[in-house]
This record gives C-alpha cells, structure tokens and sequence, in this order.
C-alpha cells in the first residue's frame, strides 16, 4: 500500500507527488505576490519569510523523493504507450526535477547572499555556502524567476497530457497517480517488461 | 649683451605670467582612505545606513585658492552595501537604483564657496538614476601633510542630503524617509 511495485505507485510516491505540487503552485503565486507588494503591506516582511520556509521544505521533499525513488522499484510504463509517450514523459519528468532543483537553489543562493542563513520557520537553519556577488545575485534572480515561470508552464503541459490519456486514450495513467496500488496479483508480476 | 638681457626679460615674464596651478590629487579608493556613506531614516524610527563600496574619483586643491579647486567621482552604483543581501538586491533593482540602466553616478563640482574656518561648500552636479541635478556639499578640511611612504596627502570630510524624489527614484518610504544624507570622507594622494 505504501511502497511502489512494478505495477504502480504506492501512497506515499502519490502524497509527495501532490503535496509537492500543492507546494510549487503556492510558493509561485506567493512569489509573484511578494514581489507586487509596496514597502509599507503587512506582507512584505511575512510574504518573503514564508516564501523561503516553504521553499526549504520543498527541497526536503524533493530530497526525500529521489532517495524513495531509488530504494523502490519503478511502475512499469502501460503496455499501451507508444515511443513518443514514453519519450516525452521521460522528458518531462527530468525537465521538471531540473527546474525545480535550479529554482530551489537559485532562490537559496540569494538569501544567504550576504552570509546569513536560510532559515525553515525558524526551526531549522540552512547555512551560507556561497556569498554570490551583487551581479550573481541579481541573475540569480532572474533565473529563478524565469524558470519558476517554465515549471508552471512545463506541469500545466504535464496535467494537461494526464486528462489527455484519462479521458482520451482512456488508459490509467492518471489513476495510477491517484489510487495506490494494493498487492500484485499473479499475472501482474509476470507481464513483460515495456521498456 | 643686450641680447642675453633680452632673453632673461622674456624667461622672467613668460615665468611670472604662468598661472598657479592647484595641487592634482587622485583619492585614494586603493588604500581604502574614503568612503561614501548614505543614511535614511527607516519609519522614523532609526537611521538606516549603508556605503558605496567601489568608486573612483579626483580632485585639484589649492588651499591659496579654494575657488580654483574641483573635484569629480565616479560611482558604482551596483556596489551598494546596506549589510543586507535582500535589501541590496531590492536597491539595485528599478524600485530604487535601478542599476542595470544607471552602472554609474557621477559628481562633478562647478563651484566652490569658503566658509570661513577651512570650510567650504562644493556646488555641483550629480548624476544619479540618470538624473542630474545641482546639490551642495558642506567639506571640511581634516588635515593635509606627508605620508611615511613618500607621498603628500589631504583629506576631507563632507555631507550633503537631497530627497529621492529629485532623481526620479519611485519607490516612496514613507513621510520620514523623503530624504537621505550623504557623509563623504576623502582623502587623496598628491600626484
């Protein structure tokens, strides 16, 4: 129930996968709010503070997802999917840890710029590695921006193509990522390998 | 005999019509010997103050001569250091600096008014967000003489405030912070 099979995802792959992108989606709108806000809102100081919290806890889950991907077996592709799905969801896939993972540290890089560290709702503190120049810290800005903005267009492609095979090509891609698998019947564990 | 007179009356003239010129002085930015500091009150409440870590700049002075005496810097606006990463970044950004546009702010003096006691005010133009306007910097001399390495030097110290506004810096901070002072220290190597 908890752990993933061959045959697909147990709980917990399914929560990280939701939770995150509950996450992403608010520290993107947090963000773009933050950064609207004049000097003298309430939120000025609050909005960046938790912008940087939940940044941090989202690295954690992230961390947490690549060493529980790597301790369970991978869900087989359905038989059903053709080269260019399986290519493209690879694509996708490794598009968006990589952005996620350049956001997370561009966005890290800038607050503890100045030597000071990155504080999780004052619980944990990460510290400064590297104090980037004021020219570094401005690009860094830029490109966490920029690739926050192509992680929300990159998972708006990636939710659009999972209605796309639940409700076109009627397969259970999305289902799989909705409901754990329980145990492996007999014949499951003996289907052959699509990839 | 005439002749060699003649020659010594045209040296001594050409001599004594030679205008004084006032001592060069590059500021000594190298050694770290000036600074420019800016504070502005926060809310009200406190001043906030931070510095321009990299400029440049040089000056004649003549203290025979205070009114033949100039000055010119060169700022790097992108090295605005308020001891705050997220505020600097803020400051260098089109709210306040807006440095990708404006790399430089310049001052250039046009005119010098003593003040009696070795004070003067230095009136001249800065250039700051791309905007120039006159401002006045009250100086005072510190002190002037020989360095142990060899070299001549004088230093001052300055200040000046005018209000963001004048330069077109749009982010507003509030009622008590319209205006920010400047407090310059100088002091340069003859050259």
């Amino acid at each position: 129930m908890l752990k993933d099979s061959t045959a697909g995802y147990g709980l917990f792959t399914i929560l990280l996968h939701w939770v995150s992108a509950l996450l992403i989606f608010f520290l993107f709108g947090l963000g773009v709010y933050m950064t609207g806000l004049s000097y003298y809102s309430p939120w000025y100081h609050k909005g960046p503070a938790l912008h940087i919290s939940l940044g941090l806890v989202l690295l954690l889950l992230m961390v947490l997802r690549i060493l529980w991907r790597w301790i369970n077996p991978a869900p087989r592709a359905l038989p059903s999917y053709s080269r260019a799905t399986l290519l493209l969801s690879r694509l996708v896939k490794y598009l968006l840890y990589g952005l996620i993972f350049i956001v997370i540290i561009s966005g890290y890089l800038i607050t503890t710029a100045d030597g000071k560290a990155a504080s999780l709702f004052d619980v944990i503190h990460f510290p400064s590695f590297i104090q980037l120049s004021a020219a570094n810290v401005d690009r860094a800005g830029l490109i966490h921006e920029l690739l926050a903005w192509g992680i929300v267009i990159v998972a708006a492609l990636h939710a659009l193509a999972a209605l796309i095979h639940h409700f076109v090509m009627r397969d259970r891609t999305l289902i799989r990522m909705l409901k754990p698998i329980k145990k492996l019947s007999a014949d499951e564990k003996s289907s052959t390998d699509n990839r | 005999m005439k002749k060699s007179l003649a020659v010594l009356a045209f040296a001594a003239a050409g001599l004594v019509s030679l205008p004084a010129l006032a001592d060069k002085y590059v500021i000594d930015t190298a050694g770290a010997h000036a600074s420019i500091n800016f504070s502005i009150k926060h809310l009200g409440y406190s001043y906030l103050t931070g510095r321009f870590n990299t400029f440049s700049g040089e000056f004649t002075y003549d203290p025979k001569n205070l009114e033949a005496s100039t000055i010119n810097v060169t700022i790097d606006t992108t090295s605005i250091d308020s001891n705050h990463a997220e505020r600097d970044k803020h400051l260098r950004s089109g709210d306040f600096l807006n440095v990708e546009k404006f790399p430089k702010a310049t001052f250039v003096s046009k005119k010098i008014v003593p003040d009696g006691d070795g004070e003067f005010d230095i009136i001249g133009d800065l250039t700051l967000n791309g905007v120039t306007k006159s401002i006045t910097i009250e100086v005072d001399k510190v002190g002037e003489g020989k360095d142990p390495w060899g070299g001549y030097r004088v230093g001052f110290e300055g200040e000046t405030e005018f209000a963001l506004k004048d330069f077109n810096i749009k982010q507003d901070l509030g009622p008590a912070s319209q205006t920010v002072k400047l407090e310059l220290h100088v002091e340069g190597i003859k050259q």
